[in-house]
């Protein structure tokens, strides 16, 4: 018995001290993996608005097929009513709107669905003229009437898409004059609307509205409450567009769905994946007349998104050959799973920038965060580059503001506050939060300092930022408590502005309007200012430069913005985050853009001697 | 014994019902809302004007009934004293927004028609603050859906109600009947509203009906995604079974019969660490190993077809879905095998060192014949026990195979549900659950009574 019992115990022993030698430590390895661990890094800066990351040079060929991993399944594909990014992303292939992104000047001003357009006078009216070659994959002609028909679907009441709807609230008029020109008139000379009026998904009426439901009305008609009461016939279009089997294409006699864009949709098997296949009849075929196109598109023969919902299987897959391209791995995959020289002979490794920042919220409400001081001192206490650099593998940019970076809103001159503990200290003590009895704790008019860090139980980085916070800021004499959550949990806490910090991303575009989420309007009431800031001068700013039309005028304003954020710091803006991809090497035309998703498969062929490998 | 299964079969209906009322409470009370996620878990996109979007949040949740108490509806008679809680909070000055403002209304919205003659009443009454105004009309557009825009000056509003309530021409000059008639409801009328505008009554019947609705999330029948993902959960969870129960038993009476020996001793060691290694460890690891990364390339790793499966031969579709199925089939059994020759084993050990098995040695029977027809036949009690779970798993699936490899079963749709707070997948999971595993009980009860003789369920004279 004595025996076998120190035999085991050796056994074990040895068994722990051989598992964990080869672990070396931190500084060496992060000097080895980072960079950037064998991968290219787009920089959109200064000229490059296109950043090319496959070798440039050789003749495009048509033909392969791209099969590339999507985390999420969308429950359906109705572009009106989904709710799911993934959905949006594969209906963006479909589908086309009356502009599109110029790629050069990254203005939305480049003519896709519509040739050409005007803005009126006043700014309040549009009027788009419709090309006269476009033509739904089902063969019939695309023309105005179907543009009209999808503003009036847009503004039926009773359609299961108000978050889009909410959008479009300033219409209040729309028309054709003849086949080919819509026009279409807002309450305000937002300078978002050419965005908005040039961005939403143009439906073929003869698929949606087959019986004609919604002709008799205007658009006038669909905003009056007492109309939509009344017509039954308005209830009766939603109703069916809601549930309309284009929404969900499944299985094999599914009708496919009907859009006007270079890819068909081919197929959806649940669970599974969806497919794509080239539109030989595109209309745009040759495009180079396009500007910001510079050549050619639509090479693939297939686009198939599978549907991969773990991390691991999803890499994994990529190494068997299963799929050819990641569009976002996990950081730590991208940094130790990936550096075999097999793989890096195999796949090239991207890291892209995504419009999304990630931010510590500071409730300006509660008694320890209402003093700017006290906000400023956090934002010093906050070892950002430490944090990137050992939570974040170096991935994030960081940033000052709630601009894109890449974008001409952001303010260039403005520099991060440093990670100083010691003048945040000073700060703290100014403000008058000092440890008046003597247990340690900071305390002001009787309050401890101690407050509640709230994250959301999935994400790992949040945990590590609010530990570091804790450790950090015990040294200072300040308690934080780390409270976990679960997601729905974390919103609704959000949105009842019931927390002290939080940790969360907002995603943005190009083009940004602060309104929604700085405004003091959209304090309390489930309103997208959680964190209730509020500013007299940058109320009015917001307010103002919404209608400014003069792009460098506007721009100016946000500047100003910009520096009130950084004085007043109702967050601390963390970093923008780059996400980490991999993709064959055999494809090239891999093109990366400022917008999201990041990625425009319409450029990518496969080189010729793999054309013909199909599924 | 006839007359107790009977009993059994109609005790399962009290029980149901109990199970439901729990589940439903439960349920309900978490915290967070599905309109909260449809109206905008994108954060772009939500409206910049708060009116609107309130009211389309309350029209949303109308849509699927939140709007309504949870058991009982006892609003309709109580709204007079709800209004007067109104006026108090309101004479306290404070914000006509915001969660307590939400709450000290909601009553009054609860009682919805009923409450209607009444409020217009105290409209007309004008003997109210301003703020109380703004509140009742508030109330009557919202539930009623009055076409009043809040730009509208209070007086023309006051004079839509009007127009509305006692008919007679309206501003776009159209003649309209007085709503006024159709708010008239009979004693009766309202006491049936005790259990018609309330959620669980409501679904109760619904559910009995076997009618679950449809998604909150994408508005399809509840049905459709329940006869979707039940075969897929249904491959795993009877081959697992059978596999399991074909592995285990014999290793049980190997290890019983053999006790001691090496052979025993290396089997138990083996199987105890089978069934210590975590599932989502062994998965996450089987990916790595055999799914063609770094290592072999022996079993695809995600869902159950090869691309382009549709187009295969019956035959050659069987196989890719085999191959598909191995990897997480093994990860789905081999916890369940363990543990369940262990039972076998140990039950097995009992029963052999009875009398009657000296006995039957004792008789001459043949050492096969002792343990196969008697020593089995009364170990397998606790075997059977553990059938009552098959049936509940078969709708449970494994939430977390099922995501490790992307197979779109039961696991997946009943935790999105939950995530998501899709209340009539998450019902009609729980429903069908607690029947089936009401029927899996009776069902061992039955084949114990048939197993061994020794078990009746006849009243002792």
């Amino acid at each position: 018995m004595k025996k076998s019992f120190i035999i085991q115990f050796s056994l074990m022993i040895l068994l722990i001290i051989y598992t964990n030698s080869g672990v070396r430590s931190t500084e060496k390895y992060l000097e080895d993996e980072l960079g950037n661990a064998g991968g290219i890094r787009v920089e959109l800066t200064g000229e490059e608005t296109v950043f090319e990351s496959s070798p440039k040079g050789g003749t495009p060929v048509k033909g392969g097929t791209l099969v590339f991993a999507e985390s999420a399944e969308p429950e359906n594909l109705n572009s009106y009513t989904s709710t799911s990014a993934a959905a949006t992303r594969i209906l963006d292939y479909v589908y086309e709107t009356l502009l599109g992104y110029d790629y050069e000047t990254w203005r939305y001003d480049r003519p896709v669905l519509a040739e050409s357009f005007d803005i009126s006078e006043d700014g309040y009216t549009f009027t788009f003229r419709i090309r006269e070659n476009v033509y739904w994959h089902d063969g019939q002609q695309l023309t105005a009437d179907d543009v009209l028909f999808s503003i009036k679907a847009t503004l039926n009441p009773f359609v299961d898409n108000a978050p889009m709807r909410s959008s479009f609230s300033k219409v209040v008029s729309a028309w054709t004059e003849g086949p080919f020109v819509f026009g279409i008139r807002s309450s305000e000379t937002y300078f978002r609307n050419q965005e908005i009026l040039g961005g939403f998904h143009i439906l073929p009426k003869h698929i949606w509205d087959p019986k004609g439901l919604l002709d008799r009305y205007s658009v006038e008609d669909l905003l009056n409450p007492t109309v939509t009461r009344e017509e039954a016939a308005i209830k009766e279009f939603a109703d069916d567009f809601n549930v309309h089997p284009q929404g969900r294409p499944v299985g094999d006699e599914a009708e496919p769905i009907i859009g006007s864009g270079p890819w068909l949709f081919d197929k959806w098997i649940t669970g599974d994946y969806i497919s794509l296949a080239r539109n030989d009849n595109y209309w745009n075929a040759d495009s180079t007349f396009i500007k910001g196109y510079s050549e050619d598109g639509a090479y693939l023969d297939k686009i198939i998104v599978k549907v991969i919902s773990d991390a691991t299987a999803r890499l994994t897959a990529l190494k068997a050959g299963e799929i050819d391209f990641i569009p976002r791995m996990r950081a730590v995959q991208y940094f130790t799973q990936t550096n075999t020289p097999d793989f890096l002979e195999k796949f090239q490794k991207v890291s892209y920038v995504n419009p999304a920042y990630h931010y510590v919220g500071w409730n300006n409400d509660k008694p320890y965060f209402s003093d700017k001081r006290v906000r400023q001192a956090m934002t010093m206490l906050i070892d950002k580059d430490g944090y990137n650099k050992y939570v974040g593998y170096g991935l994030g940019i960081p940033t000052i503001g709630p601009f894109f970076i890449y974008s001409e809103q952001y303010n260039k001159n403005i520099e991060p506050w440093p990670y100083d503990p010691q003048r945040a200290v000073e700060l703290i003590e100014e403000a008058g939060w000092i440890d008046h009895d003597g247990d340690g704790i900071r305390d002001k008019d009787g309050i401890p300092f101690n407050f509640t860090f709230s994250i959301s139980s999935g994400s790992t980085s949040s945990k590590y930022l609010a530990l570091m916070l804790k450790e950090d800021l015990r040294k200072v004499g300040i308690v934080v408590n780390i409270r976990q959550l679960e997601w729905s949990v974390y919103v609704e806490n959000l949105r009842d502005r019931q927390f002290d910090v939080v940790s969360l991303l907002w995603i943005g575009g190009l083009e940004m309007d602060p309104y929604q989420i700085w405004h003091s309007d959209n304090i309390g009431d489930r309103g997208s200012n959680y964190i209730g800031f509020r500013h007299a001068e940058a109320d009015s700013i917001i307010e103002t430069a919404r209608y400014v039309m003069d792009k460098e005028k506007r721009n100016a304003m946000y500047f100003r913005l910009q520096e009130i954020f950084h004085e007043e710091q109702p967050y601390t803006f963390m970093h923008f985050q780059r996400d980490p991809g991999a993709y064959l090497k055999e494809f090239h035309g891999v093109k990366w853009i400022p917008t999201r998703p990041g990625y425009k498969l319409y450029s990518w062929w496969r080189s010729a001697s793999k054309v013909g490998a199909t599924l | 014994m006839w007359k107790y299964f009977l009993k059994r079969i109609l005790l399962i209906f009290p029980t149901l019902f109990g199970i439901s009322i729990i589940t439903f409470i439960i349920i309900k009370l978490a915290p967070g809302d599905p309109t909260a996620f449809k109206m905008g878990n994108q954060q772009t996109g939500m409206s910049s004007d708060q009116n609107l979007a309130k009211q389309v949040i309350e029209q949303t949740r109308e849509i699927y009934g939140l709007d309504k108490p949870l058991l009982l509806n006892f609003t309709i008679y109580s709204y007079e004293d709800d209004w007067e809680d109104v006026r108090e909070y309101l004479k306290a000055g404070k914000a006509l927004s915001g969660r307590a403002y939400d709450d000290i209304v909601e009553p009054i919205k609860q009682a919805d028609e009923v409450a209607v003659p009444f409020l217009v009443g105290l409209l007309q009454d004008e003997n109210l603050t301003d703020n109380e105004i703004l509140v009742v009309l508030e109330i009557l557009t919202i539930k009623q859906k009055l076409a009043i825009s809040t730009e509208m000056s209070i007086d023309k509003q006051l004079e839509y109600i009007d127009n509305w309530w006692g008919g007679g021409t309206d501003s776009t000059g159209v003649v309209r009947n007085a709503a006024r008639d159709s708010y008239q409801y009979t004693g009766f009328q309202i006491f049936k509203k005790i259990f018609t505008e309330a959620q669980y009554p409501r679904w109760l019947v619904n559910m009995m009906m076997l009618e679950f609705g449809d998604s909150i999330k994408d508005n399809r029948p509840v049905w459709d995604h329940i006869k979707e993902s039940v075969p897929v959960s249904l491959i795993f969870t009877f081959t697992s079974f059978i596999l399991a129960y074909l592995i285990a038993i014999p290793l049980g009476i190997y290890s019983a019969t053999h006790q001691y020996t090496t052979g025993d001793k290396v089997t138990t060691v083996i199987l105890f660490i089978l069934y210590s290694l975590p599932n989502f460890w062994v998965a996450t690891m089987a990916i790595v190993f055999f799914g063609g990364g770094d290592f072999f390339d022996i079993f695809p790793v995600t869902g159950l077809h090869s691309l382009g499966a549709e187009e295969m031969g019956t035959w050659e579709y069987l196989l890719d879905l085999g191959h598909h199925v191995a990897l997480p089939l093994i990860i789905w059994t081999y916890g369940s095998f363990s543990a369940l020759s262990r039972y076998m084993r140990g039950s097995m050990l009992e029963v052999i060192r009875q009398d009657y098995i000296r006995t039957a040695r004792a008789k001459g029977l043949s050492e096969r014949v002792v343990t196969y027809k008697h020593a089995l036949r009364n170990s397998l009690i606790p075997i059977i026990t553990m059938l009552a779970n098959l049936l509940p798993l078969a709708i449970s699936g494994s939430i977390i195979i099922e995501s490790i490899f992307s197979i779109p079963g039961m696991g997946q749709l009943s935790f999105n549900a939950v995530l998501f707070r899709d209340y009539p997948i998450i019902m009609a999971v729980t429903t069908i659950s607690a029947m089936l595993t009401l029927s899996g009980i009776l069902l061992s009860d039955l084949l114990y009574a048939i197993v061994d003789p020794r078990i009746t369920f006849e009243e002792k004279n």
